[in-house]
């Protein structure tokens, strides 16, 4: 097996929107499952959308991005993680065209 | 091969016992058992004993310890959410193998307090990348459904209303409440579209039960009572195609229930009544159609025309299922399958389903990097 780089925009298969989590874990926080454009599939946080149910979230574009955020568990020691964030209408980041 | 039969089974009622341990709890159930068909710890041949917060803590001769240390072999079982069915399986494939002639099988939790799930060693990833919280994994398999078939907030709902009003008649239930579908809705939100009363309740209990060949039952003279078992089968989580970002439960529980009814020579149109895995009211839905109690996409209206309530086309989770009896994660699949004896033997009192004669017990677990486990059992009424 060898590392491979994955597509960094894809679409929502499934969502939830998560109330209570573990001790310390602001919430609430939408836990996406993404369809990538190359086939792959992740689950991560999305950012930057209301955590409303009444919203609409099969399908919407998303894109991946890298940021630090400290683990609850290890508070003030930052990690790279990533989440993703809504493909804006101007956005040139989606991959697919 | 001979038949083998249940001829004793019984199980605490659900609770929080934080002055016992496990073995305390299974040796309760155990005596239970042995106490429904008169036999003792004399007579085991061997146990069986399914649990996972203590899987290498040898539960079963700590149990023996405080009952009876008669030098049988004891076997350890722990398989997630099927460590009790997995316990009665192994009980029902050494009798079915000839090897024994009377085997007891016990599945006992004590249950850590909170949330299940959440972080091993090192960074933990919740929130930073989704949840691994028990309930966010299963409201991914909801919202899967209600992508699929357009299934509503008030459907999963009305699961939890369904299983909380079944519960009410069973004594052994951990609540025993009516929950109407406001208050269900309303609930504190868990995990959209899980509430609280849509998510299982962290109880601790135990249940046992005995196993015979047809030559011992006949011996003992205890057929009267005695439950068959037309199939015991397991699977494990085949490929799903999401799998490393989101775990599947239906692709085991549909190879298991195949295997089952074939196995046991009949389908669903022949079930009187099933014990499913309801650990939350989203999972109920999806295994409607697993199961094959419904086509593809029907479930939504067989819950709504309450097909799966008592006194309907094929009652599901009478006993209040683990939303309300409890899901004692090692207890529930021995419990599922008392519940399910129980109304074969017709002693269900006021939850009775008149004239049941065949019924279905299914639990499966796992979780995120784990992989899946599931277990079917086919009963009928001697």
């Amino acid at each position: 097996m060898s590392p491979c780089r994955l597509a960094e925009s894809g679409k929502v298969y499934v969502h939830t929107i998560v109330h209570r989590s573990f001790p310390g874990v602001p919430t609430p926080f939408i836990d996406v499952i993404v369809d990538l454009h190359d086939g792959a599939y992740l689950k991560g946080t999305l950012l930057g959308v209301e955590p409303d149910p009444g919203k609409a979230f099969f399908d919407l574009p998303v894109k991946v991005v890298f940021l630090e955020e400290a683990p609850v568990n290890m508070p003030g020691a930052p990690h790279l993680t990533y989440a993703f964030e809504p493909v804006g209408s101007s956005d040139e980041d989606s991959d697919h065209g | 091969m001979d038949d083998v039969y249940v001829v004793g089974i019984d199980m605490i009622k659900f609770g929080r016992f934080p002055d016992r341990g496990n073995p305390s709890l299974a040796a309760e159930a155990a005596l239970l058992a042995l106490d429904d068909c008169g036999l003792t710890l004399k007579d085991m041949q061997a146990l069986y004993c399914g649990n996972v917060g203590e899987a290498a803590g040898m539960v079963g001769q700590r149990m023996l310890a405080k009952i009876g240390q008669t030098g049988i072999p004891v076997t350890n079982v722990s398989n997630a959410c099927a460590s009790g069915a997995t316990a009665f399986r192994d009980a029902w494939l050494a009798v079915k193998a000839g090897i024994y002639d009377v085997v007891l099988a016990v599945g006992v939790e004590q249950m850590p307090k909170g949330l299940l799930g959440g972080a091993g060693a090192g960074p933990s990833t919740e929130g930073l990348i989704g949840s691994n919280s028990m309930p966010a994994m299963f409201s991914h398999v909801g919202v899967e459904h209600a992508r699929r078939y357009g299934t509503t907030f008030e459907e999963f709902a009305l699961v939890s209303v369904k299983n909380h009003h079944h519960s009410t008649l069973n004594p052994k239930s951990m609540y025993r409440r009516e929950t109407p579908l406001r208050e269900v809705t309303e609930a504190e939100m868990i995990a959209w579209p899980n509430t609280k009363l849509m998510c299982s309740v962290n109880v601790d209990g135990a249940a046992a039960a005995i196993l015979v060949s047809d030559r011992k039952m006949m011996q003992l003279g205890l057929h009267r009572r005695a439950v068959k078992v037309r199939a015991s089968e397991m699977s494990s989580n085949p490929f799903a195609e999401r799998q490393l970002a989101m775990p599947d439960f239906s692709g085991a529980t549909r190879i298991a229930v195949r295997e089952a009814y074939e196995r046991a020579g009949l389908g669903p149109e022949d079930v009187d009544l099933v014990e499913l895995h309801d650990c939350f009211a989203t999972a109920e839905l999806v295994h409607y159609e697993n199961l094959g109690l419904c086509g593809d996409g029907e479930a939504r209206r067989l819950i709504r025309d309450g097909e799966t309530r008592l006194g309907g086309r094929i009652p599901v989770n009478v006993s209040g299922g683990l939303l309300s009896k409890g899901h004692p994660l090692g207890a529930t699949g021995i419990a599922n399958i008392y519940e399910i004896s129980t109304h074969l033997r017709g002693e269900a009192g006021d939850r009775q389903v008149e004239g049941a004669r065949i019924g279905l017990t299914h639990v499966v677990g796992g979780g995120p990097d784990m992989g899946t486990a599931c277990a079917i059992h086919v009963l009928e009424r001697v």
